[in-house]
């Protein structure tokens, strides 16, 4: 999910720089140098499951994993979004330099959100519970990720109107299949290794 | 990832080729002009054609971009009021609209270009080694690094995965079924990813890290380098004269 | 003191608090022995092996490495410039995308001059039998390269004692050999955890079995 670039009016492309170098500064310091490596490699793993395919009738979509990366990292999935979407652009050209910021903003803003509902409501989690949850926050992030891309495109030019609507309608089926995959990957985590989850220290 | 072949701008600095994709690419998302746009066009051509730039590579990226802009001008030019510029069959095409697209098309290539012929035939690595010669804070540059190193990793792992489940007859197909198998395989590559990243942050305590980051490389700046750095650097400046004067 | 490398007394140590694997385990280690331990999986041979880094703290016993008892992180530093541990999985070991940055970055953390480090990363990989190798990519080498190159690792910070974690899984037979030959060339305190009795048999003096949380000595 990429806005392309060209598209993106320059004065959102110029704020949505700054606020994302805010979100780094700040998810770099929440991360501490201990956890840089857990970053690191979940940032490769959204870069890999990106890739996967779902087929969709004669067309196929991608998965997102937005709120997956947000439950797993909070603050820190702004710094692990931004590394993978600068190495998409670079080495696929998908997205691009200029249009990264706005991108950024589109993946970490609802991933960051997702993580504290989350957080919220799992604390006297039953496995249901905590699938449920997970479910919910999957299918949050990517409406989050698409009303983003379409208030982006909107915000850039109001003739957009009618491409965003499309954006929107295009990505329903990616929710329904986002939230059953993030609630179904986190239920195998929690059943694996319940102790990566956030705040679940005291429920195992 | 792919392998670099014949990466004929190695004869750069890394941190020239960043830094002329970077001030490219802003010159070009300020450009408010089409005709401004078109020396950041040119110029990434022109680099590519000189150090012999695989084109071809870029050729399904084209394809892609330029679908998503024909599909955006289909939607949106009948939207656009103004003065009609050209009318084609029923649809009437404004002025305004004209504009919109054509800035839209030219800036969208050009930032593509730029950004492909300076950086995409770089090795990842450099591109670490010349942020941190850049000044950008170690601990981000640690975290591309690793990105860069487990991202093979991760698709060969994930690749076992998917082999694992193909040799117990698992074939994708638009079903809950389908969507379960995905979901596992994702559980699984970031269940391996996240005990992965455990080892790591134990190897590198034993190799004496406690906190801070250390640069390794030291990069050597040649006069060819300032001299594109000058050329990239006159362009935008052409650029801005053109956005303003017209 | 300096003549004992690793004292453990009475350690015990378990993933769930119910089923210790290690449990009052004692264990000395001379300066400049060979030592090597068999166990049948999942017995915590590797667990042993993190408890001497400090990787992972033990629930009860003491931990004298060096000629100290060793409790916090921070006792744990000097340790680890000192002793170096092979990694089972070269993947996790080599976390730097270019084999010179995966080498330099021990002795640049132990306070090295990036020049001073660049040294120590060419002679290591000299060692080694890889001269030459500083700017490959390391996800492009082979298993025996990347072990190879995850054994300069350690020998860049020149330790005296080096921890070896299943040396020679996922090694081909050639790679085998030359890791053999670089390791009977090596004058350090030595100990080893394997499946591979030749390997074993070729390199270490002393042997033990880890069972039932516990060392005997083997053969």
């Amino acid at each position: 999910m990429h806005v392309s670039e060209g598209i993106i009016a320059p004065a959102l492309l110029g704020g949505s720089w700054l606020a994302t170098m805010a979100g780094l500064v700040y998810g770099m310091r929440r991360t501490g140098p201990a956890k840089i490596p857990r970053v690191a490699l979940l940032s490769a793993a959204f870069f890999v499951v990106t890739f996967v395919r779902i087929p969709l009738g004669p067309a196929h979509m991608h998965l997102v994993a937005t709120g997956l990366i947000g439950i797993l990292l909070g603050w820190s999935a702004f710094p692990a979004l931004f590394v993978a979407l600068l190495l998409q652009a670079i080495l696929f050209q998908y997205g691009g330099l200029a249009v990264l910021g706005v991108n950024t903003l589109i993946m970490a803003l609802p991933a960051v959100t997702v993580h504290y509902g989350f957080r919220l409501g799992v604390r006297r989690g039953t496995h249901a519970r905590v699938m449920w949850l997970a479910g919910l926050a999957g299918a949050l992030a990517v409406i989050g990720n698409v009303l983003l891309m379409a208030g982006f495109l909107v915000g850039s030019d109001p003739a957009f109107a009618a491409p965003a609507l499309g954006v929107l309608i295009a990505h329903l089926p990616l929710i329904v299949v986002e939230g059953v995959v993030t609630a179904l990957a986190v239920s195998f985590l929690y059943k694996a290794r319940p102790d990566l989850l956030p705040h679940m220290e005291m429920v195992s | 990832m792919k392998s670099v072949s014949h990466d004929a701008l190695v004869v750069l600095d890394p941190r020239a080729r960043i830094l002329c994709a970077a001030g490219c690419c802003m010159a070009t998302a300020l450009a408010t002009q089409p005709v401004a746009v078109i020396p950041a066009l040119c110029f990434p051509l022109i680099v590519g054609v000189i150090f012999r730039f695989p084109f071809r590579r870029l050729s399904w990226m084209a394809v892609r971009l330029n679908g998503i802009f024909i599909l955006m001008a289909l939607t949106t030019l009948p939207f656009v009021d103004g003065p009609a510029w050209r009318s084609v069959g029923p649809l009437t095409i404004t002025s305004p609209g004209a504009h919109l697209m054509g800035v839209m098309i030219l800036k969208g290539n050009a930032l593509v270009l730029s950004c492909a012929v300076f950086l995409s035939t770089m090795e990842s690595a450099s591109l670490g080694h010349a942020l941190s010669r850049l000044r950008v804070p170690t601990a981000f540059v640690q975290l591309l690094m690793s990105v860069i190193r487990y991202i093979d990793v991760l698709l060969e792992e994930h690749a076992r995965i998917r082999l694992a489940m193909r040799a117990r007859g698992f074939c994708p197909q638009f079903n809950v079924l389908t969507l379960r198998t995905h979901a596992v395989a994702v559980g699984a590559l970031f269940l391996r990813s996240l005990d992965r990243a455990e080892q790591v942050a134990d190897a590198m305590k034993c190799r004496g890290h406690h906190g801070t980051y250390a640069a390794t490389r030291t990069l050597h700046w040649r006069t060819a380098d300032s001299v594109w750095i000058g050329t990239a650097l006159s362009v935008i400046m052409v650029m801005f004269w053109l956005g303003w004067s017209v | 003191m300096s003549s004992t490398v690793i004292e453990l007394n009475k350690v015990t140590f378990g993933y769930h608090a119910d089923r210790p694997v290690l449990q009052e385990l004692d264990w000395v280690v001379p300066a400049g022995a060979r030592v090597g331990i068999v166990g049948a999986n999942a017995t915590g041979k590797s667990t042993l092996l993190h408890i001497c880094m400090g990787l992972r703290r033990v629930q009860s016993g003491d931990v004298v490495v060096y000629g100290q008892r060793r409790v916090t992180e921070r006792d744990f530093r000097e340790v680890r410039a000192r002793m170096g541990l092979l990694f089972q999985d070269s993947d996790n070991q080599l976390f730097c995308p270019t084999v010179l940055d995966d080498v330099a970055f021990g002795p640049l953390h132990l306070g090295a001059t990036p020049a001073a480090a660049q040294t120590a990363a060419r002679e290591a990989l000299k060692t080694v039998g890889l001269p030459g190798y500083e700017e490959r990519i390391t996800s492009r080498l082979s298993a025996g390269e990347k072990k190879c190159v995850a054994l300069a690792t350690n020998l860049a910070m020149q330790p005296d004692t080096l921890l070896l974690d299943e040396p020679t899984s996922f090694l081909d037979e050639p790679s085998r050999a030359r890791l053999l030959d670089v390791l009977a060339r090596l004058s350090v305190t030595l100990v080893m955890v394997s499946h591979d009795h030749e390997f074993m048999k070729a390199l270490t003096t002393t042997r033990y079995c880890l069972r039932d949380g516990r060392l005997v000595t083997d053969g």
